[in-house]
């Protein structure tokens, strides 16, 4: 049978797929902590995740519209600045997908090494 | 949410692109968040940069400036970013309400020009009014074309193509050649395309008033009296109509972006100069423009003709003060008559 190899726009809309629901959750992480937006950034990059910021300034509005961030205008270095973090919701909220990230991390863990096993064999 | 003050703070001028930058993604942001996404996007690009000079030990040069916005991307792809998320049409939306806004009076005067003439032209298809009520649906069958080709399209940039990048080809040092763009305060309307449709519904009640004479009254009022036209109306319909209409594609004209300034305010001026004398000549003859054959004193027929009359004589000086004022307004505005350069603002 004839194999067809993937498009690289396949495995990169696979890959933004994936790391979709995990920015959200490294960014709701992040969050119990204040930040505004480009120290997030940075933060977020000091621990391995690279986000572009056309990204990430727009994803903490739509946070912030579900509930789930507050964000509060204030000046730090003679410049205001829109700090944000987790609203009460937003911890609710966080602790289910963490949960459910935990769940998901172990399932994949012990799936991908069966299947590891199974490759060797 | 604590928001004091959202009006956009912009850095002091040594980020010379970065303004310029948050005016153009302003330019495709809805007005009620506008300032306060400029404000909070300008403050992170601000202390990106500060942090870029501290790193590379010099302030930061344009091109630097430059490479560091294509990063951040395209001004209309990073405003459509803050657009809410849909669920027919996701990441071109924004394109696909552009392209609405920008259509849809083009497509409602086309759709009022073929319409007007196919029944001038050929009665047998049917009567003005008929054909002129067909104009709702051109409107509706464009937009669902319109929505089932973006759709389609939608489906395949996320499925097949990926993110569309305009940020490629884009040059954010062409910033810096843009002209500040004057404002024009009461020459031109506010929301223009609301403008287009309100007179495009004023052209239609034109038209339909010979046929329908009680539209000359609004409300309970129509009903209690029996109302003809008179023959002004008939001797009078195609010029004003005609007027009615240029002044339409006067306005359809002046919402282009290509215009300067004070081309821009002449389209408006020239627009209202049709109303003034589409006015005149339905006031300046004197004549009434109605009768009343029943249910109604004769005196008082004599008093509603002249409170109209009278309504329309104020209306039409009116007109002539605003036509004047607003020309006026407009020759105090600098730059080419006809150039391409300091496009308006339309307030």
């Amino acid at each position: 049978m004839e194999t067809i190899l993937p498009t690289p726009e396949v495995a990169e809309s696979l890959t933004l797929e994936l790391r979709r629901g995990s920015l959200v959750l490294a960014v709701l992480a992040a969050l119990q902590q204040e930040h505004y937006g480009y120290t997030l950034r940075k933060a977020l990059a000091e621990r391995g995740l690279e986000m572009e910021e056309s990204t990430l300034y727009p994803l903490l509005r739509r946070l912030e519209t579900q509930g789930l961030l507050t964000s509060e205008w204030r000046e730090e270095d003679k410049r205001r600045k829109r700090f944000y973090r987790l609203s009460a919701t937003g911890v609710i909220v966080f602790e289910k997908l963490l949960a459910e990230y935990a769940g998901l991390t172990s399932a994949l863990e012990r799936i991908l090494a069966s299947s590891a096993v199974v490759t060797k064999e | 949410m604590n928001q004091p003050n959202t009006e956009p703070i912009y850095p002091p001028t040594t980020f010379a692109l970065l303004m310029p930058y948050l005016a153009a993604v302003g330019k495709h942001l809805p007005n009620h968040r506008k300032n306060d996404i400029l404000a909070e996007l300008g403050a992170n690009l601000q202390a990106a940069m500060e942090d870029r000079e501290e790193e590379l030990g010099h302030p930061l040069t344009l091109e630097e400036q430059a490479a560091m916005l294509r990063a951040h991307g395209h001004p209309f792809e990073v405003a459509m970013r803050y657009q809410p998320q849909r669920a027919l049409i996701g990441p071109l939306f924004g394109i696909y309400w552009y392209t609405l806004k920008r259509a849809t009076p083009l497509v409602i005067l086309f759709a009022f020009a073929t319409q007007l003439m196919l029944a001038f032209v050929s009665p047998e298809s049917g009567s003005l009014m008929y054909r002129l009520g067909l104009v709702p649906y051109v409107l509706f069958l464009f937009w669902a074309v319109t929505t089932a080709v973006f759709a389609g399209l939608d489906y395949g940039v996320t499925h097949y193509v990926g993110a569309m990048r305009l940020t490629a080809q884009w040059d954010p040092m062409k910033l810096l050649q843009e002209q500040p763009r004057p404002v024009l305060h009461g020459v031109a309307p506010k929301h223009p395309i609301v403008d287009l449709i309100a007179d495009a519904a004023a052209l239609l009640w034109l038209v339909a008033v010979p046929h329908f004479p009680v539209l000359l009254f609004f409300g309970p009022a129509a009903r209690l009296f029996h109302i003809e036209a008179t023959p002004i109306w008939h001797r009078m319909f195609a010029p004003i109509a005609a007027l009615l209409l240029t002044r339409l594609v006067l306005k359809a004209i002046a919402i282009g972006r290509r215009h300067s300034a004070r081309r821009t305010g002449l389209l408006y001026v020239a627009a209202d100069l049709c109303s003034v004398v589409a006015l005149a000549l339905l006031v300046l003859p004197g004549e009434a423009l109605f009768t009343i054959t029943a249910g109604v004193p004769a005196e008082t027929e004599t008093g509603i003709q002249f409170g109209i009359m009278m309504g329309l004589r104020v209306a039409l000086a009116a007109a002539s003060l605003a036509a004047t004022w607003k020309l006026w307004q407009t020759m105090r505005l600098s730059g080419p008559a006809d150039g391409v350069r300091g496009t308006a603002v339309c307030l």
